[in-house]
């Protein structure tokens, strides 16, 4: 389901046009992303939990070339599912 | 900042944003979860614009170990969701860091990263089935869908940026981006220099607050048996000598007096007395001095703790001898000479005349 059946669907069953639900999922998404940017944890229920991890730097090896580098430390978006979702796909 | 934020705190804050109701809102966000499970189901990949992909992957048959028996066990084939941010979320979440990139490392570079350091995570890695994938090579640890894998390998490419800051915190900005030209190798080389050059320092503070603390010790030694000091000192300049005292000796006792005073109050003793006047004079400056001197200074109205009865001894002075002295010398303490005084009817400037008769009374503790 790409991102344009996506939006089909939501303005389907929220009886919108597809346009207003287009602009819609864009502020919500820019909500969201405004708080993980924060480090806020967004739980939804029977879903799953988003949220930020840190990670530190690390040393790795470019496995051709055998060069070693430095990662940087970053901050990265993280979801993780719930159980319930888990089991919808067991 | 590190809230849980729940569906309806979610729909709330979506509804602020745009013109819908609250209750709209709430099945607005309700649908759009909804469609991402339906999609999964249907399609194994959901993609949103700005947010990401979530997708559905197998995950083969694997063997494990179970950690108390050790005994091998199979983790049946099953299905994983991963979750791969896009890169607006990404950029957007990562801005404290965005200005780093991987650097390239010599070969002695030694890591000297504390991984143990406390790191504000706001999630613990529950799916530990990520780093598995057979075919791909484990050296570069991943947390997010394999897609990411390909973005990581195409940083090799070295900019001339070090990095400064071995950040551990989100907060921690670097302060240093510029300086195209350091040499990265002298760079890492540095930062194990630093770390002992600072354990040095704390070294030598600790070292340095001992010696004082060793000195403050020894002068609060000082203060308590300074009576006992000087007494001492007296004792070794007077014995053996006639009663009559030079005026080196009047001079010497004078210093030890002034010495003994001073311990007392903790001022810098005076080590040369610039004039000396005449013997009887010395006298009066000593006692006045003494008085002036010491914060326990002794004066006439300290014949308040003994009561004078009767008399131990009479006392014909002598030249160069002072009250403080003759106290000593009759009550083993300097201190006391202002019962002398009193007892003789003697007033400041407590004159002492050679010849002179002084009554020493006998001392009983009120």
């Amino acid at each position: 389901m790409n991102n344009k059946n996506f939006i089909a669907e939501l303005s389907k069953r929220c009886g919108m046009t597809v346009a207003e639900t287009s602009a819609s999922v864009d502020t919500f998404v820019n909500v969201v992303t405004e708080r993980l940017k924060d480090g806020d944890q967004i739980n939804i229920s029977s879903f799953g939990v988003l949220e930020t991890k840190m990670c530190k730097e690390r040393l790795s090896v470019n496995p051709k070339t055998g060069q070693r580098f430095l990662v940087p430390p970053k901050i990265q978006p993280v979801f993780r599912p719930s159980s319930k979702l888990k089991d919808k796909f067991k | 900042m590190n809230e849980k934020l729940n569906h309806p705190d979610l729909s709330a804050l979506f509804a602020k944003e745009t013109a819908m109701s609250g209750a709209k809102a709430e099945t607005f966000t309700k649908a759009l979860f909804d469609i991402i499970v339906e999609g999964l189901e249907q399609d194994g990949i959901v993609k949103i614009n700005g947010l990401g992909t979530f997708k559905i992957t197998e995950v083969a048959d694997r063997y494990s170990v179970n950690v108390n028996t050790g005994e091998k066990f199979e983790i049946k084939g099953h299905k994983k969701i991963s979750f791969t941010p896009a890169d607006t979320l990404k950029e957007s979440v990562n801005r404290p860091f965005a200005m780093f990139e991987p650097v390239e490392v010599d070969e002695n570079y030694q890591e000297e990263i504390d991984n143990d350091a406390d790191v504000p995570t706001s999630s613990i890695e529950e799916n530990k089935e990520i780093a598995v994938p057979d075919d791909t090579v484990p050296v570069l640890e991943e947390t997010t869908g394999n897609v990411a894998d390909e973005t990581i390998r195409e940083e090799y490419v070295t900019e001339e940026t070090p990095i400064e800051e071995r950040g551990k915190e989100e907060e921690n900005i670097p302060q240093d981006v510029a300086a195209a030209d350091t040499d990265d190798a002298t760079e890492k080389k540095e930062t194990p220099v630093r770390k002992s050059k600072k354990i040095l320092r704390f070294a030598f503070y600790l070292v340095l607050g001992f010696v004082c603390g060793f000195f403050v010790v020894k002068m609060l030694g000082r203060n308590h048996s300074a009576d006992d000091l000087s007494a001492e000192m007296v004792e070794k300049n007077t014995s053996g000598k006639d009663v009559v005292a030079a005026t080196d000796n009047e001079q010497a006792i004078a210093v030890e007096e002034i010495a003994d005073s001073a311990f007392a109050t903790g001022t810098e003793p005076i080590t040369a007395i610039e004039s000396a006047p005449a013997n009887d004079e010395y006298a009066f400056i000593m006692l006045d001095e003494l008085a002036a001197r010491s914060d326990r200074s002794i004066t006439a109205a300290d014949t308040a703790l003994y009561a004078a009865t009767g008399k131990i001894a009479t006392h014909v002075v002598v030249e160069n001898e002072r009250l403080a002295k003759i106290s000593y010398d009759y009550y083993g303490s300097r201190k006391l000479w202002p019962y002398i005084a009193k007892h003789n009817k003697l007033e400041a400037p407590y004159g002492l005349a050679v010849g002179m008769k002084l009554e020493i009374p006998a001392l009983m503790p009120k």
